[in-house]
């Protein structure tokens, strides 16, 4: 693997969230599809600027700082669009009698309890 | 004989239901772009067939159906109150913050740092009338500055007070459409498909104003009630929302005059009643708080008021004269401060204990002292603090905004694409999407993880 300044792959990682977040917009399976495939490319980035930053690889912490803390920023943006459309497809699922799968604040994947999806359903 | 009579009655009874199934198709295609219109299809129903009897089969229509999906439609005009929420907010703290100069080189930071400049000018040559005029110059800047904030914000709340008493107008009319619909559908039995578009291409409209919930009773009418339980229409009765402004800001009424306000927390109503009363409240002050300009404008007189006073303007002279005046209410300091319109140079109090310009010394710190009453904070780290609050306010509601538009984008297509189809289809179409989320959102979570790693192990550096 060809070393990176972590700053470098924090700006990928925020530019692919960016394109991921536009990509997905109009809610069409295979974009969707094409959206979780880029932010798998996201993690792998993310991981190089860990390994990096354990390293010493950084050129400048407070552009690294800066960087990252909007990268937070753009991830919390991305999962409120996801955790906006999750909580509607949990509603419609069990309507349908399907099961509704919900996740963990640590991204686990569950089943939703009887209740959670009683209050899913009132709102 | 009988047989053929009722045979053809029944062929003529399947044309005359092919033609009403084919006027609905044409229905729904004239209709294929009205707000809120949902497709319509004719349930068929089978007629028993037995010849021996001179029952002659054939199809009856058994209703109509619509393609609307009460639950999908609620969450939509849920996520479009949130939508109308940010919105609003966005566009109210942006106004807001375009008030405030982040870069410091103009208005209050800027008026600011000329006066510590001129107290420090003077403290070098305490009794050179040029800097003792530079004092009273760059104070009365300041004082300016202040004001014309103060001002300008005040005038901003006017006019959000303006958007507010407009909205609940929207508001009243929307009501005043639903409740018609009300009265129209008490006299049918069944519902006519123009009037259920229109009565829901209402409901979105409203869910872009306002937070409320809706529920349709037995005789078919529907009842709308605000955020908290407010009645806006219940049958044929329409109950109408007012506005009023306060010391306390702007407030929400409803029909017997009660104060609602809090009530009112989603929708655009929700959005500007929050930016005038939570946010511009914070700044400009209100019956309940003072307002950190205000806070800003009497300490920046208090401290220096009290420096002077308690100086000399000459080693062993004359008692120093209070260089700033405010209204004696703390919630109007920022819009009364200026000058002492009696002082004059000659009594601008230099000296103190400490020597001839010990006094000046004091003032010219005043750019880095802690203050007391703000919170520990130098005069210009509290104004920073001022303008950094409403960018973070701006910043946090178009960030909301973006996210939330991209929210209602995607639901209003998911939503789409399950309606008018079967329920198989709906369950296919849906356990997709959901596992979709799904997987974006774990994929998210290890992202952020990562990002928080990355910030720890930063620490250690800094």
């Amino acid at each position: 693997m060809e070393r990176r300044p972590a700053s470098d792959c924090v700006r990928t990682a925020r530019a692919n969230i960016r394109l991921a977040n536009q990509i997905c917009e109009g809610a069409d399976l295979a974009r969707l599809q094409e959206a979780f495939t880029l932010l798998e490319t996201t993690v792998a980035e993310m991981r190089q600027a860990e390994t990096e930053v354990r390293t010493g690889m950084t050129d400048g912490s407070a552009d690294l700082r800066r960087e990252t803390k909007l990268l937070k920023r753009e991830i919390a943006g991305a999962m409120r669009v996801v955790d906006g459309c999750a909580a509607l497809c949990r509603g419609l699922s069990i309507r349908l009698g399907l099961t509704a799968l919900t996740y963990t604040p640590q991204g686990r994947s569950v089943a939703a309890t009887l209740s959670a999806a009683e209050c899913e359903l009132q709102g | 004989m009988s047989s053929l009579l009722a045979m053809m009655g029944a062929a003529g009874n399947a044309l005359g239901v092919v033609q009403q199934a084919l006027s609905i198709i044409q229905n729904n295609v004239n209709n294929a772009s009205t707000p809120g219109y949902a497709t319509q299809s004719l349930n068929l129903e089978a007629m028993p067939l037995d010849v021996a009897t001179g029952l002659a089969g054939g199809v009856t229509s058994a209703g109509l159906q619509n393609s609307r999906d009460p639950y999908a439609e609620e969450q939509l005009q849920a996520q479009t109150q949130a939508l109308g929420q940010y919105t609003a907010q966005a566009q109210a703290t942006g106004t807001i913050q375009s008030f405030f100069d982040a870069s410091g080189s103009s208005g209050v930071s800027a008026a600011l740092a000329a006066l510590f400049q001129s107290f420090s000018a003077w403290s070098v040559n305490p009794n050179d009338p040029t800097a003792q005029q530079s004092v009273l110059d760059s104070a009365a800047n300041v004082a300016s500055a202040i004001q014309g904030l103060a001002g300008s914000l005040s005038q901003t709340a006017q006019q959000l007070n303006g958007s507010i008493g407009s909205t609940a107008s929207q508001i009243n009319s929307i009501a005043a459409q639903i409740q018609a619909y009300n009265v129209q559908r008490l006299t049918e039995t069944t519902p006519d498909p123009g009037e259920d578009a229109q009565l829901y291409s209402s409901l979105d409209n409203l869910s872009q104003l306002t937070n409320f919930t809706t529920v349709t009773q037995a005789d078919g009418t529907v009842t709308v009630l605000l955020g908290g339980g407010s009645p806006l229409v219940i049958g044929s009765q329409q109950y109408a929302v007012s506005t009023a402004s306060s010391p306390a800001g702007a407030h929400v009424l409803d029909s017997q005059g009660n104060d609602i306000t809090s009530q009112i927390t989603g929708g655009q109503l929700g959005g500007l009643l929050d930016s005038r009363n939570r946010v511009l409240g914070s700044i400009l002050g209100n019956s309940q708080q003072t307002g950190t300009l205000n806070q800003l404008a009497a300490g920046l007189a208090d401290t220096v008021n009290g420096i002077l006073t308690s100086g000399t303007v000459s080693p062993g002279g004359a008692a120093g004269t209070a260089l700033f005046t405010y209204s004696a209410t703390p919630d109007d300091a920022a819009m009364t401060l200026k000058v002492n319109p009696n002082i004059t140079t000659s009594q601008l109090a230099a000296a103190n204990s400490s020597g001839s310009n010990g006094n000046a010394n004091q003032l010219a710190a005043l750019t880095t002292t802690p203050l007391a009453e703000l919170g520990g904070m130098s005069l210009t780290q509290y104004f920073g603090q001022i303008v950094s609050d409403i960018g973070q306010e701006n910043q946090t509601a178009t960030d909301n905004q973006t996210s939330q538009q991209q929210v209602v984008s995607q639901a209003t297509t998911l939503i789409n694409q399950v309606s008018g189809v079967n329920l198989n289809e709906q369950a296919a179409i849906v356990t997709q999407f959901q596992n979709a989320y799904q997987a974006s959102a774990e994929v998210l979570t290890v992202l952020n993880t990562l990002a928080d790693a990355v910030l720890n192990m930063m620490t250690p550096l800094t």
